[in-house]
This record gives structure tokens, C-alpha cells and sequence, in this order.
């Protein structure tokens, strides 16, 4: 069922912060100034519970993984020597939780997906998917979204990882090299692998 | 040239999974409950910095598990192999059974036994009443050889 984005959170992520500006909240929040690190977790909280939650499909977990992200991330702030961006280092943070996480829970399948947003009626991909001339004309969204979970969910955690921050992020090679500490070439063979994976578990919906 | 269009169609699938929202207000909610955590976990350390420090050093994983495991038993079998002290006394086993003397004696400490002829032996206890096992002995004497 789709509901209304929440406007007010999706103003905070969508307020830029300055490099400045994130070098003043963490030297404040190394000094124990709660409120400022405060201001960087609602900055960054969104695309870090995003990433988490596609890489495991489950609600509850993505929010606690991304609870225990930032409270990792304050307790090591000291160790945040800012080569690479704070954004980087608390993804590369958050990832590893939930690699480790999704490898002691291998065995575990539930999910616990969210709502859909009412805006996914507007955004051209969905539109051209439902109009043009497939298999899957009639594709109801909550079928399609039961489907994109389950396909994820076949792919290995370094594979989905990668298809996550690449394809659903919208993240440069580059940068998610850095966040998996690998190399370019590396996270592009994976991203091809996982493509590969990916299509055939989705081809319902990719034929034309 | 196909291959290019099917990954385009499968990144634009993809992509709707931004559609996927947690209700409103969760942020509001996590960031409040990420704030709560780090002021008990601060109180905490507060409280016992040395200890807690100590065991954050070790995460609880199996490899660690595995080798404390190894540790304890390495440590066991070295004990184990241990030869005892020289001179030190071996202690002697401990009696399965009460022995006919060590009866008399618990029935001995009993006041209405106590008089008891049954039960009249000497304090040291060492020998079965005569009476009860009443065997000849044996009489022997010297030999002597007087024609020595």
C-alpha cells in the first residue's frame, strides 16, 4: 500500500552539508557535544538505513544495524583520521555490520519490507515498466516488490552488496571500491555477476 | 548491444526499490534512540571503564571462541601431565565399604550399644571381638637345637 514520503526527513537529507561545516559537527561531536553529532546522524542516517535495509530486506534489522552503526561510529571517532569522507568511513562501518550480520544469520529468510511511496506512480521507470508491451503488463507493485527482494536475496553478500550501492544508491565504482576497501576492477566483475544472477531470476519482467 | 539494454532495464527495476519507505516519523524515532544508546553506553563506562574496555577488546566470534577453547584445554592437558612432587605422600584411597571395626565403632557411640559385650572392644579397635570369630591359634614355640 502506498504511502506519503515523510516531507520533513526527506528535506534533511536532501539539505547539502558542507565539508566545513561536517569537519565543525565532528570535532565538536569528538568533544562530546551530542548535539552535533546529532545533526550528523540525521544527515547521513537515511542512506545509511537504506543501504542496510536493501542488503537484508527486513525493517527491524536494517534499524538496528543502522542504530549500532552510529554508536560504533561515535565511540571510534577518535580513529576518524578524515582521509576519506565521514559519509565513506560510516558506510564502511555500516556495511561491515551487515555482512557480518547477514553471515551469522545465513540461515534466517524472513523479511519485513516497507511501504512503497505513492510517488513510485510518477517516476518514469515504473511507468514505462507498467505500460509498455511485456509479460508483466499487468505487474501489481506489491508482487513486484516481493520479486526485487527475492532476487536480491539469491545473490551472495558481496555481490548484492555492490549491485546495492551501484544500482539502488546510484554510487560510482570508485567510491564503493573505497567503502569495500577493493579495488575497481574487482567491484565491476562483481557488479557484472550479479547482473548476470539478477537477470535471470527477474526475466519476467525484463523481456520485451 | 541487447546485453546493454537488458542491464539498463534491470538497473531502472532496480532503481524503484527507492521507492521503498520506512513509516514516517522513523527517523525522528531512530536518531532519538541512537542519542539514548550513546548516553547509557557513556554512563556505563563511566561506571567501570577498565572492565568494560577490557572485554570490548574481544568480540565474540567463533575463531575466538575456538581458540579460548584450545587455551583451556592446552592448559588442562599440561596440568594433567604434571608429574607429582617427589616425596610428597600418596594419599590413600578412601574406603568403599565400612570395615567390621568401623561399625562397632559408630555403633559403639550409640548409649543404649554402649555396654553391649557385642560391642566391648578396645578403644583402639583394631581386632574383631574374640568371641565373635573365635579360631584356634596357633601356639608355637622357639625351636631350639641343643646340640649346638
Amino acid at each position: 500500500m502506498p504511502t506519503e514520503p515523510a516531507s520533513k526527513e526527506k528535506k534533511q537529507e536532501e539539505e547539502g552539508l558542507s565539508r566545513e561545516e561536517e569537519t565543525r559537527l565532528i570535532e565538536r561531536s569528538r568533544g562530546g557535544d551530542l548535539r552535533a553529532y546529532d545533526e550528523l546522524v540525521r544527515h547521513f542516517q537515511q542512506r545509511v538505513y537504506s543501504t542496510v535495509y536493501n542488503m537484508t530486506s527486513n525493517h527491524e534489522d536494517a534499524a538496528d544495524l543502522t542504530q549500532e552503526t552510529f554508536v560504533k561510529a561515535y565511540q571510534s571517532l577518535k580513529s576518524f583520521k578524515g582521509q576519506s569522507g565521514f559519509y565513506t568511513w560510516v558506510y564502511r562501518i555500516a556495511v561491515n555490520k551487515t555482512i557480518n550480520f547477514l553471515k551469522k544469520h545465513r540461515k534466517r529468510k524472513h523479511t519485513s519490507l516497507n511501504d512503497v511511496d505513492s510517488n513510485i506512480e510518477r517516476d518514469p521507470d515504473f511507468v514505462a515498466l507498467v505500460s509498455t508491451d511485456t509479460p508483466r503488463r499487468d505487474v501489481k507493485l506489491t508482487e513486484l516488490q516481493k520479486k526485487l527482494n527475492e532476487a536480491l536475496q539469491t545473490l551472495s553478500e558481496k555481490h548484492r552488496l555492490v549491485v546495492v550501492l551501484h544500482d539502488i544508491d546510484g554510487l560510482p565504482h570508485e567510491e564503493i571500491a573505497r567503502i569495500t576497501k577493493s579495488n575497481v576492477g574487482t567491484v565491476r566483475s562483481r557488479l557484472f555477476y550479479a547482473r548476470q544472477q539478477l537477470q535471470a531470476a527477474l526475466s519476467d519482467y525484463l523481456q520485451s | 548491444m541487447k546485453n546493454e539494454n537488458t542491464d539498463e532495464k534491470l538497473r531502472r527495476l532496480l532503481a524503484l526499490k527507492k521507492h521503498e519507505i520506512p513509516p514516517p516519523g522513523f527517523h525522528d524515532q531512530l536518531s532519538s534512540r541512537i542519542m539514548d544508546q550513546i548516553r547509557r553506553e557513556e554512563q556505563e563506562v563511566g561506571f567501570a571503564p577498565a572492565i568494560r574496555r577490557f572485554f570490548q577488546q574481544f568480540e565474540l566470534t567463533p575463531a575466538t571462541l575456538g581458540m579460548a577453547g584450545a587455551a583451556a584445554c592446552a592448559i588442562l592437558l599440561v596440568a594433567l601431565n604434571q608429574n607429582p612432587p617427589q616425596g610428597a605422600p600418596v594419599p590413600a584411597p578412601a574406603p568403599s565399604v565400612a570395615t567390621t571395626t568401623e561399625i562397632g565403632t559408630t555403633l559403639g557411640e550409640l548409649p543404649m550399644l554402649a555396654e553391649s559385650p557385642l560391642l566391648a572392644t578396645n578403644n583402639t579397635h583394631t581386632s574383631a571381638p574374640s568371641f565373635l570369630f573365635d579360631t584356634p591359634s596357633l601356639q608355637t614355640e622357639r625351636a631350639s637345637f641343643k646340640g649346638e
